[in-house]
């Protein structure tokens, strides 16, 4: 039995359900919000034992031969209390799931220890880097004038994240260069820009998918709101990259991955991100590629 | 030559922190506080650690000058950063996080713990991942259980009464002299690849089981503190 955990409307989690109810696989669905409605135990010792409950089904641990995990932050699920018992339960059967995933012997597309060095952008770069990709020169600071030396070092430089939260990723302009004096609060990343063409790759087990994404947006997943437009098309790699690509995701113990590639004017491939939870059906929609039943091949 | 500086990385509230600063002040400990990472001078380039620089007490310490680091908490709480606007407590306390779990993985002096991936000084595992190890590392063990809705009733690893804790520093056990449970406690922590690890079992002798694990035990006590300070500097000294 396939175990799916995380919310219905979630379009990769659907995809792959939907490939998976067409072979007439047994697949059980964890909606998150329905948290309040399981029960779990989990007994770990020598062996790893227990069960998931609800009014109607009762799955055993030791049935479920593989996962698909896409769950959201409980506390932001509307079903789920703000405080007292309510999400005291919804947490401790999250907490519950999420430390199987880590242990149990079943396939799991991903394991949570995996997918944690994404919480920090330039730790996994130096994943990224030693797994033998290039990556953009990259300042993490609180000090305004290194932030300042730093960008006329490079001419242009875009500003994100540190951690996971999702940011637009933005050219630093002149008409910031006076909330270059804010960075003394917070430690934050400024990255050499590298002018190229965006590509995605998904990589599942041993498979590859790539796509190509033309746009003039700095950050071509929010080009839409600024009046742009991304295009997105199926590509083949280089041999020697795709192999690449496949060592970085198997490196990091990601049997699906969403690897973020820039190839630039010159011929040199970097790596900007290992995404450990893709939103693979953006570029399924547009390419194609049948991504949901490689993940869905993997999992039986 | 330039002062070596002992970096102890901890919440302010942490008064057992404090004292070693206090007591390693002759190897140039200083606190780093949740607030530094407010001040201006941080700077890391992933790849360049040697360039990097690090704040404590008001003073920039280029990454050359670091000896060691104890780091005394997982994350930074936002509600540590009282100096930043309530609704970006948690967007910065997220940032800073990300940012010393880099900065910590690149340094190479002598650290207890090393990061994770997500917690700045170790794995910080859930109870039964703890238990999955010590497992794995052929050490028995009371299983954990998890029960959701919780039970009111006593779990059954409260039927175990804690019978002995042995505190891991490197290659060092402290605690009761028992060559069983010194073993299981070291092979646990190998298994977590981490030197500074508080493992506690039920039972002694070939009948110990392992019961948890805390990745900040109490290193207050003198023996237990000299040798923390012997890791992270080469050798204990006096205080001065």
């Amino acid at each position: 039995m396939i175990l799916f955990w995380g919310l219905p409307g979630d379009s990769p989690l659907t995809a792959v359900a939907d490939v998976l109810a067409r072979r007439r696989v047994k697949t059980a669905f964890l909606d998150q919000h329905e948290s309040l409605e399981w029960s779990v135990e989990l007994n770990v010792g020598d062996s790893i034992s227990g069960y998931l409950r609800n009014g109607s089904q009762s799955l055993d641990f030791a049935e479920i031969k593989s996962a698909y995990l896409r769950p959201y932050d409980t506390r932001d699920l509307a079903g789920v209390p703000s405080e007292g018992p309510g999400q005291v339960h919804a947490l401790g059967l999250g907490e519950a799931l999420l430390g199987w995933a880590d242990i149990t012997p079943a396939k799991v597309v991903n394991r949570p220890s995996a997918m944690t060095p994404n919480n920090s952008k330039p730790y996994q770069s130096m994943q990224i880097r030693a797994l033998g990709f290039a990556v953009p020169e990259t300042l993490v600071t609180t000090d305004p004038e290194a932030a300042r030396q730093f960008w006329e070092k490079h001419g242009t430089v875009i500003y994100k994240s540190v951690s996971s939260v999702r940011s637009i990723v933005s050219k630093l302009s002149s008409k910031q260069a006076a909330r270059l004096e804010n960075v003394k609060w917070c430690p934050t990343q400024f990255q050499e820009h590298i002018a190229g063409t965006d590509y995605r790759v998904h990589v599942v087990g041993d498979k590859l998918f790539a796509s190509e994404i033309e746009s003039r947006a700095d950050d071509y997943r929010y080009a839409c709101r600024n009046g742009g437009e991304a295009k997105i098309k199926a590509a083949r790699l280089p041999r020697e990259v795709a192999d690449r690509c496949r060592r970085l995701a198997a490196g990091v113990n990601l049997p699906v991955a969403g690897i973020d590639l820039r190839l630039t004017p010159t011929g040199e491939w970097y790596c900007f991100e290992v995404n450990p939870s893709p939103g693979f059906t953006y570029y399924q929609n547009a390419t194609g590629q049948p991504i949901a039943e490689a993940i869905a091949q993997f999992l039986v | 030559m330039a002062r070596k500086a002992l970096l102890i990385i901890a919440s302010a509230s942490d008064e057992s922190a404090k004292r070693l600063a206090t007591l390693w002040k002759g190897d140039g400990a200083r606190l780093v506080l949740p607030r530094d990472l407010s001040r201006p001078g941080w700077r890391y380039q992933p790849g360049q650690v040697e360039s990097s620089v690090a704040l404590a007490d008001g003073e920039l310490i280029p990454e050359r000058q670091i000896s060691g680091v104890l780091t005394r908490l997982g994350s930074i709480a936002e509600d540590e950063l009282i100096e930043i606007a309530p609704a970006d407590r948690e967007y910065v306390a997220r940032e800073m996080n990300a940012f010393l779990l880099a900065w910590l993985s690149a340094l190479s002096c002598p650290m207890l713990n090393r990061p994770g991936s997500i917690c700045l000084s170790g794995p910080n595992w859930r109870p039964e991942q703890w238990a999955h190890a010590a497992s794995q590392a052929g050490v028995p063990v009371v299983p954990a259980r998890r029960r959701v809705p919780y039970e009111s009733g006593p779990s059954p690893a409260s039927r175990y009464e804690p019978a002995a804790t042995i505190t891991v520093v490197g290659k060092k056990c402290f605690g009761p002299e028992d060559k069983f449970v010194r073993e299981g406690a070291r092979r646990i922590a190998r298994r977590a690849n981490v030197e500074l690890l508080a493992v506690t079992f039920s039972g002694s002798g070939k009948d110990a089981r392992f019961l948890s694990a805390d990745l900040w035990p109490n290193i207050s006590a003198p023996d237990v503190a000299a040798a923390v300070q012997e890791h992270l500097v080469g050798r204990p000294r006096r205080s001065s």
